[in-house]
């Protein structure tokens, strides 16, 4: 049997926030299709502020989707959603942590609402006995800390973490957790990401988790979204050919977001530019050019604060000669390495700094 | 056709208020100190050349225009805001770094300052001059050494163990010590694994406890079973026991002593059980024997022979006295003899019954009964146990009824203990029983005092509700010991993670009061700022290498560029021109020599106006040979200030004998002599000699 999965949708209200509940209605449609009936928001279903549940209720008592089952979990930011908030029948909010058996054949699912001063290893513990290691799901709302040591740029801190001494001790055969929008995939936990871009932080295209119950395995379902957001930092350099030269970058960059021609019109897209210019006027004109039928995130323009005006031809051939040096150079892009482009940067410096 | 600056026009140029002139072939601009020489020069470098950092040029006015011949058809007008210099009308060789046209163009007293440099002029001079030298040495500088003399392997910088390359194995090292640091919050900071500790612990303590009841009650029952063993233990007294025992003992002893004094009685009886028949048959046997028809002794009749034979012989011997006592004797003994016989006569069925009697004497007794006295004799040996078994007899009696009272009493004793009457044959058995179980109970008692002690409960804490649970000290000290095992794991992981968080507030400044997910916050912020600082690090430092690495391919191309152009007719030309002697230059091994076709001259050994010269020539020679025009402009801002008079002289003979072979001379100064040198050299151009003055306004 396969479960849908998502979490961190952080509605408010339609007027506010379409785009959220368009995700959401996606992901539904997507369940309907694939013949899904079940589908686990592991919390953050509302956003911290949002009171009114009538929109979510009516979304899930709509005719198409009354025959789907909604488990929810609250999480740090609906700490306080209740099962009493909602009156669609077919939603069940798990306020405290609980096994419920899903599928066929059924498989323990332990739901681990948002418990502040909690880790989730305090809240698995006392159902130790009832998890047979390997062959059950743990659905959380928190921190991951096994293995990551970057801090989550869009919610600091850490909230009723997760650990990897707690995989090794309970043995869960998936983890799925909200909380993390950013995806991340491991053997056992996967943090499943928001289904929605919630700002200029959650690029690219979001998706949502199809859980298969036989074999615990999990995969991922793109959700059709009505933004895709994209943050880009680009190095620039007064090449001989600067024009060129930018409209590369440029369109280097739009094929690494791998958006089709068709939802080019969902861009919503920040770019920093760093570097040196021979013509800001010129570098801006053909970064305009270059992002024809691109929408700026926020109707924010592309960030040229750190761009400088450089005329020095000699200096400018060096820094050419190093930026080609670089490009040559073989250095795998690694998380703890710096990439090329920061390479570039304080090569720049040196050269190009008097 | 060469390229010649037509015209120059300013306006509101520092303290210039307006300049406006026609260029000739050979010019000379003076102005007094301070009245705007070295703006123009600036304005007329902004204008016309790229680059204007190198000059640290100040802000120079938009208002002006600079005209150039022989670029183009037409002349092309150049102004500080243009965007295309003349450097556009050049392309690059290709080698090495674009050439700065105007270090060729545009003499900045540099030549004047040869004799500065150290360690001597000949390549850095000619670097300096034709080359990017300085940008390279100036941007090359800004790397370390340690830095320069690192390379890449892989992803990894192999360098000396210094500056910055230790900078960045510190960071490293710092990431990695933060890496453990994450690995043990995540082994550590597991609330999981506390949590199951502690619900383990719970668990025993829960298990404890209720051993603890069953131990209570435990205690409880065996002080039950104790105070019921007592209460039986009290009922079977072992002193009564014992009392009974002695009394049994002495009842015993008694009845030992009864029955050996019955044997005794039995055997004193037997022996005077004659004694009643002795006594009556002495009394016969006395009777008897005083009536014995005795025959009379022969003495009897021996004596009245003998009395009738002395009277014979008295009387014969007429001795009457004699005779008659004799006769008398003789009578008497015959009297006795008679009565003698008279009385055995008598007494012979006496002597019968004596002889039945003596019979019957030696039947009961055993022997003969001789006499009187034997018999005697016997009847007082008979007498004598007579008594003795008369006595006994009478002890006998006063025995058996204190036996009889003794065997009442313990036979009441017993019955007192039992309930019951305890035969007398087993009574030994009883009191073995009893013993056996006093025995038993005792041993009972013992050994539960020994439990209820080793259960070590106090008796107020003895509880009479049975949980269910059978305690088992085994079980309870095995539960004990897990309860502590797990205590202990959990005071470790209370101990590491308190230890950790204190590491941790040690690397983040964070107070051991701080909150683990703020601690955790801190520390991926420490460890963000860490990561950012080895990246920054490591791209500062592989940034610097391929800076350091293209500066010495670039460096390696300029020499070559160098040499390639010292080589060639275009700069050799004006060498002779200028010079008016040398016509070869070469440079080897980074000496610089030239040649007059005779002798070689290291440059090093030549004076120094004699190395202006060929340093103007060189200048001249590259301009042409970079900018593929046989002639161009020269700009020389006060270029031979420093020399002296003499040099001054054959310098500015060198500019007329340039200029005449096409090259225009603009040369700035506020230097008088210089001026009248110039004014004095261009008489031999005539109209196109411009000496301008820039008053002051």
């Amino acid at each position: 049997m396969k479960i849908a999965v998502t979490g961190d949708v952080h509605l408010t209200s339609q007027d506010e926030h379409p785009e959220r509940y368009n995700a959401l209605g996606n992901i539904l449609e997507q369940m309907i299709s694939e013949e899904i009936k079940t589908i686990i928001i592991a919390g953050d279903l509302f956003d911290a502020n949002c009171q009114n549940y009538s929109e979510f209720d009516g979304l899930c008592t709509q005719r198409k989707y009354n025959s789907i089952v909604f488990y929810i979990i609250p999480g740090n930011h609906d700490n306080h959603l209740r099962g009493a908030h909602l009156a669609a029948k077919n939603v069940k909010v798990i306020t405290e942590p609980e096994i419920i058996l899903l599928g066929s054949p059924e498989v323990k699912f332990l739901f681990m609402p948002y418990a502040k001063d909690r880790t989730m290893g305090d809240n698995i513990a006392p159902f130790k006995s009832d998890l047979d290691p390997g062959h059950w799901v743990l659905i959380g709302h928190g921190n991951f800390i096994g293995g990551i040591r970057e801090l989550n740029p869009y919610e600091p801190g850490t909230y009723m973490p997760l650990t990897r001494k707690d995989i090794e001790l309970y043995k869960p055969g998936k983890t799925l957790l909200g909380h993390i929008h950013k995806n991340m995939d491991q053997e056992i936990v996967h943090c499943i990401g928001s289904p929605c871009g919630l700002n200029i932080n959650e690029t690219g295209y979001r998706r949502f988790l199809v859980l298969d119950t036989d074999s615990l395995s999990v995969t991922g379902k793109t959700v059709d979204t009505d933004y895709l957001y994209f943050d880009e930092s680009l190095i620039v350099l007064p090449m001989a050919n600067e024009v060129d030269y930018i409209r590369s970058k440029m369109n280097a960059a739009i094929k690494r977001w791998d958006v089709s021609d068709d939802e080019k019109s969902k861009i919503r897209a920040r770019i920093h530019f760093r570097g040196y210019t021979s013509n800001l006027k010129t570098l801006k004109q053909t970064i305009h050019e270059s992002l024809a039928g691109i929408s700026f995130y926020n109707d924010e323009e592309p960030n040229l604060s750190e761009v400088s005006i450089y005329d020095d031809p000699e200096r400018i051939e060096i820094a050419n000669r190093v930026s080609e040096w670089i490009n040559e150079l073989e250095w795998i892009q690694r998380p703890d390495q710096p990439n090329k482009d920061d390479i570039l940067v304080q090569a720049l410096k040196t050269i190009l700094e008097v | 056709m060469g390229v010649r600056i037509k015209k120059i026009k300013v306006k509101s140029l520092g303290p210039i208020k307006e300049f406006s002139e026609e260029m000739g072939l050979f010019n000379l601009i003076y102005s007094g100190n301070e009245l705007g020489k070295t703006w123009l020069v600036e304005f007329i470098i902004a204008s016309l050349f790229r680059n204007r950092k190198r000059w640290e040029l100040r802000e120079i006015g938009k208002s002006g225009k600079i005209w150039i011949q022989g670029l183009e058809s037409e002349l092309v007008s150049f102004s500080p805001s243009s965007r295309k210099k003349i450097e556009d009308y050049w392309e690059s060789s290709g080698k090495g770094l674009p050439t700065a046209i105007v270090n060729l163009l545009v003499a900045k007293g540099a030549e004047s300052a040869i004799a500065d440099v150290e360690g001597g002029i000949d390549k850095y001079l000619i670097k300096k001059l034709l080359s990017s030298k300085d940008i390279l040495d100036n941007i090359d500088k800004k790397i370390s050494k340690t830095v320069q003399a690192a390379t890449i392997e892989g992803q990894e910088i192999i360098g000396a163990e210094r500056g910055e390359i230790k900078e960045r194995d510190d960071l490293r090292k710092d990431l990695k010590q933060l890496d453990l640091i994450f690995d043990e919050i995540d082994s550590h900071y597991s609330g999981g694994l506390r949590q199951a500790l502690a619900i383990e612990k719970d668990k025993f303590k829960s298990e404890l406890s209720k051993l603890d009841e069953a131990k209570r009650y435990k205690a409880y029952t065996i002080d039950k079973k104790l105070q019921s063993l007592n209460e039986e233990l009290n009922k079977i007294s072992e002193d009564e026991i014992n009392s009974i025992s002695t009394d049994m003992s002495v009842y015993s002893e008694q009845l030992a002593e009864y029955g050996q004094k019955e044997d005794n009685l039995r055997e004193v009886k037997n022996r005077c059980k004659h004694y009643e028949w002795l006594a009556s048959a002495r009394d016969v046997y006395q009777a008897f024997i005083s009536h014995e028809a005795v025959k009379p002794d022969k003495w009897l009749l021996i004596a009245p022979i003998v009395s009738g034979i002395l009277t014979l012989v008295f009387i014969i011997a007429n001795q009457p006295a004699g005779g008659i006592i004799a006769f008398m004797a003789t009578v008497f003994f015959l009297l006795i003899h008679i009565r003698k016989l008279d009385k055995a006569a008598v007494n012979a069925a006496i002597n019968e019954e004596i002889k039945k009697l003596k019979r019957e004497f030696k039947d009961r007794v055993g022997q003969e009964l001789t006499d009187l006295a034997v018999l005697g004799e016997i009847l007082e040996r008979n007498k004598a146990d007579y008594e003795k078994a008369r006595i006994l007899a009478d002890q006998l009696s006063s025995e058996k009824v204190k036996l009889n009272a003794k065997l009442s009493t313990i036979m009441q004793r017993f019955r007192n203990l039992l309930g019951r009457d305890v035969d007398i044959k087993d009574w030994d058995e009883t009191i073995r029983n009893f013993r056996q179980q006093l025995k038993t109970i005792n041993k009972q008692i013992q050994s539960y005092t020994v439990e209820l002690g080793g259960l070590g409960v106090d008796s107020s804490d003895y509880s009479e509700e049975d949980n269910g649970i059978e305690y088992s000290k085994k079980e309870y000290e095995d539960v004990q010991s897990k309860l502590n095992a797990v205590t202990q794991d959990i005071d470790k992981e209370h101990e590491k993670l308190n230890e950790l968080k204190a590491r941790i507030c040690q690397v983040t400044g964070d107070e051991l009061t701080v909150n683990w997910e703020s601690l955790i916050e801190n520390l991926q912020k420490k460890y963000d700022t860490l990561i950012n600082d080895f990246k920054k690090n490591s791209a500062q430092i592989i940034g610097n290498i391929a800076v350091h690495q293209v500066i010495e391919e670039l460096r390696e191309e300029e020499d070559s560029k160098i040499l390639e152009g010292l080589e060639s007719d275009v700069v050799q030309k004006p060498l002779h021109d200028i010079t008016g002697r040398y016509n070869k230059i070469t440079l080897s091994e980074d000496i610089m020599t030239v040649s007059d076709g005779f002798n070689d001259f290291a440059l090093s050994d030549m004076s120094t106006g004699a190395i202006e010269q060929i340093m103007l020539a060189l200048r001249i020679g590259f301009s042409s040979k970079l900018l593929k025009k046989e002639s161009l402009f020269l700009i020389l801002d006060d270029a031979f200030q420093h020399s002296d008079w003499r040099h001054r002289e054959t310098l500015v003979d060198r500019l007329v004998a340039l200029a005449k072979t096409g090259w225009q001379i603009l040369y700035l100064s506020m230097d008088d002599h210089i001026k009248g040198l110039f004014d004095k050299a261009g008489e031999a151009f005539g109209g196109e000699y411009k000496s301008i003055v820039i008053e002051n306004s």
